[in-house]
């Protein structure tokens, strides 16, 4: 079993193979050898590992994708399909959404670094960048005239 | 992931001439940097920004909704992003100048994925009918514009083409450089072509100078390619759709394949070849095979089966036209096991007859615990041989086409086609391995042919049979035959020797199913049915 610390103090104890789901603790792990010490993760709050932990527990017994499932994937087009399982387990609030993100991008847990990126592409596409904005709550920054810049550049496009 | 430095002229911060990995710097800390999405690193919003990039099939997203051009409009900081990633910009479906050239500029030194589509045939979000209408003349006049000559300046840049044009030769002139990188070629034309009537052949042409040293993926729709072409070489997935090759024979194809040890998709539809002869040259070893999906004559389907060694975990399909002619067919005969292993994995068959469409269908499965798909063979016939030829079909089974583990096999709708007893048995003798057998509406001397007697003991290790809508005046001693011979064998006196099945059968009555108990056989009877 493994003892994760989370930055809020709470521990978490798990199987050696769910934690090791996380290729930065894997490597912690093989790097301090049999150890009872607690491993730290100051970047991560309880109520997210939690979800981390429920992630790494159900896809513990799945092959860790290989350095040319990597590579490949950097060379091809990527389709957004998420699994059904994953799909439900990523049902949360944007916050979580991208607490759960950063979560696996710290934790290097390629995986569900995808599912999380992979949903919010889903949100995306198809939308408006004036959609866009409403839905994440971004400003529009731009001056008048870089908006009338950018409005240049798309008038092709743009309905008259 | 690669993040440079913000030289595209349409950057709001201005250029800059060095890298810089912290693009937040650039921007003010503002209200919208502040906003949960925004936490995100650059590189895993670039991420984010490339996954959103993939639309439905079929789906052209107009610039104003799709990304990155949508992600580009939404603040400061996204626009950085986008612009800094040029891997974001690699798709290119050329309408308009302006599109054609940013793209490139943004794309930087990436790898390209170019497609020219006929828009006729796409659906369209976010843009009105009038913008679409601009579209068609755009594209319509699209050979015509500057635009392709700024992009084939870039060919040796090409990753992937999808060519979707009603006239494919209008557009050859531009496709005669090398293209070093090309990885996936799909070529459609929009010639009329109808089937069996031979059309003119669309013209044999040469794309890239025949120089895709890294080619993988070749799929060719009406677009003749000839068959020696370099293209044809280490491929993995090859698609070849209306084609009539004027030069040709098959065997040269065999040739191709063999030099494409790594293939693992082939599917050839409606594709003609010159004449060859009944031996094959070579065979090609296609261990990575994975799925054969072929639409071709009769002989040279059978020519190609003969001339290819695969895999057990091949699922072929094939639909045959078949001729008159059959001196020249090549035999899959007793080789075919070995080279086709995938046959000794079907656990079931299912033999149909389809008289309207003068068709015979075999669909071959493996056994639990998956009940996969591996076999499909539907042989369409002419009606002035449809006899013979339904024999020869059926005469595949067991004889050309070994199923060493077969158990349980199905024949429907026999009854009308005329079929000889003799086929049937002929295909009983070459499938001594069957436990179970059900025949749905075949004639009666189907059933009767499984009659033990001297000389005659068809599927001896057959333990139950499943009648539906047959008839026959001898059913009860065709299965005390049978049960009489199990007899003479079983140690067991307890267990039951046979199973009967029947289904809407009017020669069964409760008379004969209480004759059938009494010789220790299981029957299943709706008497109400």
């Amino acid at each position: 079993m493994v003892n994760l610390v989370t930055s809020d103090n709470e521990s978490f104890t798990v199987e050696k193979a769910v934690a090791s789901r996380s290729v930065l603790i894997k490597n912690m792990l093989e790097d301090v050898g049999e150890s009872d010490q607690p491993i730290p993760l100051p970047n991560v709050t309880a109520s997210v590992l939690k979800k981390v932990l429920e992630y790494c527990d159900h896809h513990k017994n799945e092959p860790m994708p290989t350095s040319e499932d990597l590579a490949a994937e950097d060379t091809r087009k990527r389709t957004t399909d998420i699994g059904e399982w994953d799909q439900k387990f990523i049902q949360v609030d944007q916050e979580m959404l991208f607490e759960i993100i950063l979560a696996a991008n710290y934790l290097d847990i390629k995986p569900l670094l995808d599912v999380g990126c992979k949903t919010v592409a889903n949100m995306i596409k198809g939308k408006t960048p004036e959609e866009i904005r409403k839905l994440f709550n971004i400003v529009n920054d731009f001056t008048p005239e870089e908006e009338a810049q950018i409005k240049k550049e798309n008038e092709w496009a743009e309905d008259r | 992931m690669e993040v440079l430095a913000p030289t595209d002229s349409h950057s709001i911060s201005g250029s800059t001439s060095t890298p810089d990995p912290t693009l937040q710097k650039l921007v003010p800390c503002t209200d919208a940097s502040a906003t949960l999405i925004n936490s995100l690193p650059n590189e895993i919003l670039a991420l984010i920004f490339k996954l959103a990039e993939s639309a439905p099939f079929n789906v052209i997203l107009l610039p104003s909704v799709k990304a990155p051009f949508n992600l580009s409009q939404v603040s400061r900081l996204w626009r950085e992003i986008a612009l800094n990633t040029p891997n974001l910009w690699t798709t290119i479906c050329p309408t308009t100048s302006w599109m054609g050239s940013t793209l490139l500029a943004r794309s930087k030194s990436c790898l390209l994925d170019v497609e020219f589509l006929a828009l006729s045939d796409y659906k369209y979000t976010g843009i009105s009918s009038r913008l679409i209408d601009t579209y068609h003349i755009l594209n319509h006049s699209m050979a015509s514009l500057d635009i392709p000559s700024a992009l084939y300046q870039h060919v040796h840049r090409w990753h992937s083409v999808k060519l979707n044009r009603p006239n494919i030769d209008e557009s050859t002139p531009f496709f005669r450089s090398p293209a070093p990188q090309l990885e996936i070629f799909h070529a459609e034309s929009r010639r009329s072509w109808d089937p069996p009537v031979f059309a003119p052949n669309p013209g044999s042409v040469s794309y890239f100078n025949n120089h895709t040293p890294r080619l993988r993926d070749l799929s060719l729709t009406r677009v003749c390619v000839p068959l020696t072409s370099p293209m044809y070489t280490g491929l993995q997935k090859l698609q070849l759709d209306h084609i009539k090759f004027r030069d040709a024979p098959v065997s040269q194809l065999i040739r191709d394949l063999a030099a494409c040890p790594l293939l693992e998709v082939l599917r050839l539809r409606d594709i003609y070849f010159a004449p060859t002869g009944a031996t094959p040259p070579i065979i090609a070893e296609l261990h990575r095979l994975q799925s054969m999906d072929l639409a071709l004559t009769e002989c040279d389907a059978r020519y190609l089966l003969a001339s290819i060694q695969v895999s057990a975990e091949l699922v072929l399909s094939v639909e045959m036209e078949c001729g008159e002619a059959t001196l020249s067919i090549p035999r899959i005969d007793t080789s075919a096991l070995k080279h086709l292993p995938n046959l000794a994995r079907i656990h079931s068959l299912d033999v149909r007859y389809h008289g309207r469409a003068r068709c015979c269908a075999f669909i071959g499965t493996s056994g639990p615990p998956s009940t996969a798909e591996i076999l499909k063979m539907d042989y369409y016939h002419h009606p002035q041989a449809e006899a013979a030829q339904i024999s020869r079909t059926l005469s595949d089974l067991g004889l050309r086409l070994p199923l060493s583990s077969l158990e349980h096999l199905a024949f429907s709708w026999f009854t009308e086609c005329g079929v000889d007893v003799a086929v049937f048995t002929g295909i009983l003798e070459n499938l001594p391995t069957v436990i179970s057998l059900a025949l749905t509406d075949c004639p009666p001397s189907f059933v009767e042919a499984l009659y033990v007697g001297a000389g005659s003991h068809l599927c001896p290790l057959l333990k139950r049979l499943c009648l539906e809508s047959d008839e026959s005046e001898r059913l009860f001693e065709v299965v005390e035959s049978r049960v009489n011979a199990k007899r003479s064998v079983s140690r067991d006196g307890s267990a039951p020797l046979f199973q009967v099945t029947f289904r809407e059968c009017e020669s069964v009555d409760s008379e004969l199913v209480e004759k059938l108990l009494q010789l220790l056989v299981v029957v299943d009877w709706d008497e109400s049915v």
